[in-house]
């Protein structure tokens, strides 16, 4: 993160969110309201230039030892999902996505394809 | 119909969920010793699980969110971390206890060693979670579970001398036993009574039952039944073995020696009934502690869970419930003694309490959650008296339990 202290305050139209409050650690949710992961980490877009703070999209389920120890992963180990598939910031954020379309979930449906379904029942819905 | 039916239902939720193997030992054990005279904690600790049993309800009630989800959001990630290593620890050595319990329980009822039974336990357990409704399983184990009742009958039938019961139920430390295991007891009781996974299992349970604003009278009715009875059966259990076992200077070490008393009272058939309640009740809290070990995790790490959809859409949380249950059930056949567990767990589970009950506090009184339905003043000096005290419990648990060589 640069040193520069951050930008002031756009005022601007529109609803002021929180990272800290509002986005980390909340549950997201696919467009079906299924839980997807909680939001471990952003990322934000911080230009030399001066432009505009931006933040580009939220990591899912891969950035918490980073945020614990303050270690720098590299960008294409990180499972990230676009800040444009948010559609609302609630109690949870809600995404417009299938969360089966989603890269941050890829290991569910290793374990899903390769174990789970494979036993007996697995498919067996409840109700 | 459907209501009251609903409301019946869900009262034996809670019963099933409040008398579990802990629970049994501990109050055996305590009636053994002390005779009635650690009751109040009994009533202090009920008091205290209806508190933030409440909330927590209220909490997932209105804003459809578990407890472990409101802790991460809450106490930041690496706090919360904390808490569910240290609860998830706790959780899995009370599943562990429970299984060993329902071992212990079909012992008594068919006479085959214990250390057979638990693969075959393990594996039914995990049947269960994997096939069975949620509500099916909550109400067969909660209906069975009040069986227990019949500690109640037995302590009538006994016709116990009631003044010298209450006597002891107000004379402090008895003048055989030292302050520092009576202090020990106390805390191994309200942890007994206060486990954490209780709360975990009722949120996400409520979550499970697809609980909204309309279900807050249900979810209230809940609590000031079910926890109470709860209690109630803990008291007779304490109240069979001061009446038997006190007098005639027998120690629990054993199951058949929590059962003895009904035994005595009441023959072979109400040995069948408790040992047949005890089976419930352990099997019960077998699966909510396991349940709860993937909620928790689950919830953590805001993946899917629940019984409510097919294995295939919470993969992560069936894992996590079957994986506990092998280890738990591989843990037990080394031989280690499931009430010597029971006895761990308890007093461990007073250290977790404090993370654990903090938050729910802190979200009932948030509007974002609750909405207009946030804690009065009056409940919130009661939950804020009673954070004091789990945290006297829980700074007190572990030097009590190496000062009295866990209550020797």
């Amino acid at each position: 993160m640069p040193d520069r202290p951050l930008p002031p305050h756009p005022v601007a139209d529109g609803r002021v969110l929180d990272a800290n409050i509002h986005l980390l650690d909340r549950a997201v949710l696919d467009r079906d309201g299924v839980p997807v992961l909680a939001v471990d980490d952003v990322e934000i877009d911080w230009p030399d230039d001066g432009g505009p703070v931006l933040l580009t999209s939220l990591v899912l389920g891969s950035g918490l030892t980073s945020r614990f120890f303050g270690a720098h992963q590299p960008r294409h180990t990180r499972l990230t999902v676009d800040w444009r598939e948010v559609v609302d910031v609630g109690s949870a954020v809600q995404l417009g996505a299938d969360r089966d379309d989603l890269d941050a979930t890829w290991h569910e449906r290793w374990l899903r394809d390769r174990v789970v379904g494979r036993i007996p029942g697995g498919r067996h819905d409840p109700r | 119909m459907n209501k009251v039916f609903g409301v019946a239902l869900g009262v034996l939720t809670a019963i099933g969920g409040f008398v579990d193997i802990g629970d049994l030992v501990t109050n055996a054990v305590v009636g053994s010793r002390f005779g009635m005279s650690l009751a109040w904690v009994v009533v202090v600790g009920v008091a205290g699980i209806c508190v933030f049993a409440s909330m927590s309800g209220r909490v997932t009630a209105l804003s459809g969110r578990a407890t472990f989800e409101i802790i991460r959001e809450r106490l930041g990630p690496r706090a919360a971390l904390a808490n569910l290593v240290g609860s998830f620890a706790m959780t899995f050595l009370t599943l562990t206890a429970e299984i060993g319990g329902v071992a212990l329980a079909l012992q008594l009822l068919c006479g085959v060693d214990p250390r057979l039974l638990v693969v075959p336990v393990g594996l039914a357990l995990w049947v269960v979670v994997w096939r069975v409704r949620f509500t099916v399983m909550e109400n067969a184990a909660g209906l069975l579970g009040l069986l227990l009742v019949v500690f109640l009958v037995a302590l009538v039938v006994l016709a116990p001398d009631w003044s010298e019961l209450g006597r002891q139920a107000v004379s402090g430390v008895p003048s055989t036993e030292s302050p520092v295991t009576y202090c020990y007891y106390a805390v191994a009781l309200f942890g007994a009574a206060m486990t954490p996974y209780e709360v975990f299992f009722f949120s996400s349970g409520a979550v499970e039952e697809r609980w909204t604003r309309r279900d807050l009278g249900l979810s209230r009715l809940n609590v000031l039944i079910g926890f109470p009875l709860g209690g109630l059966l803990s008291l007779g259990i304490a109240g069979c073995a001061a009446a038997v076992l006190l007098p005639a200077g027998v120690g629990v070490a054993s199951l058949s020696q929590v059962v003895l008393p009904v035994a005595t009272a009441l023959g072979v058939v109400g040995l069948v009934v408790v040992s047949l309640g005890v089976l419930a009740a352990t099997t019960g809290a077998a699966l909510e502690t396991a349940l709860s070990c993937g909620y928790a995790l689950a919830q953590y790490t805001g993946r899917p869970w629940g019984k409510l959809v097919a294995p295939i859409r919470a993969p992560h949380f069936h894992v996590t419930v079957a994986g506990v249950v092998l280890v738990a059930a591989l843990l037990l056949l080394t031989g280690i003694d499931p009430i010597m567990v029971t006895e761990f767990s308890v007093v461990f589970s007073a250290v977790a309490l404090p993370l654990t009950y903090l938050p729910i506090l802190v979200v009932a009184n948030d509007p974002e959650y609750v909405g207009d339905r946030t804690n009065g003043p009056v409940l919130n000096a009661v939950a804020l008296a009673y954070l004091v005290v789990i945290l006297v419990a829980a700074v007190a648990a572990i030097p009590l339990l190496v000062l009295t060589r866990m209550g020797a």
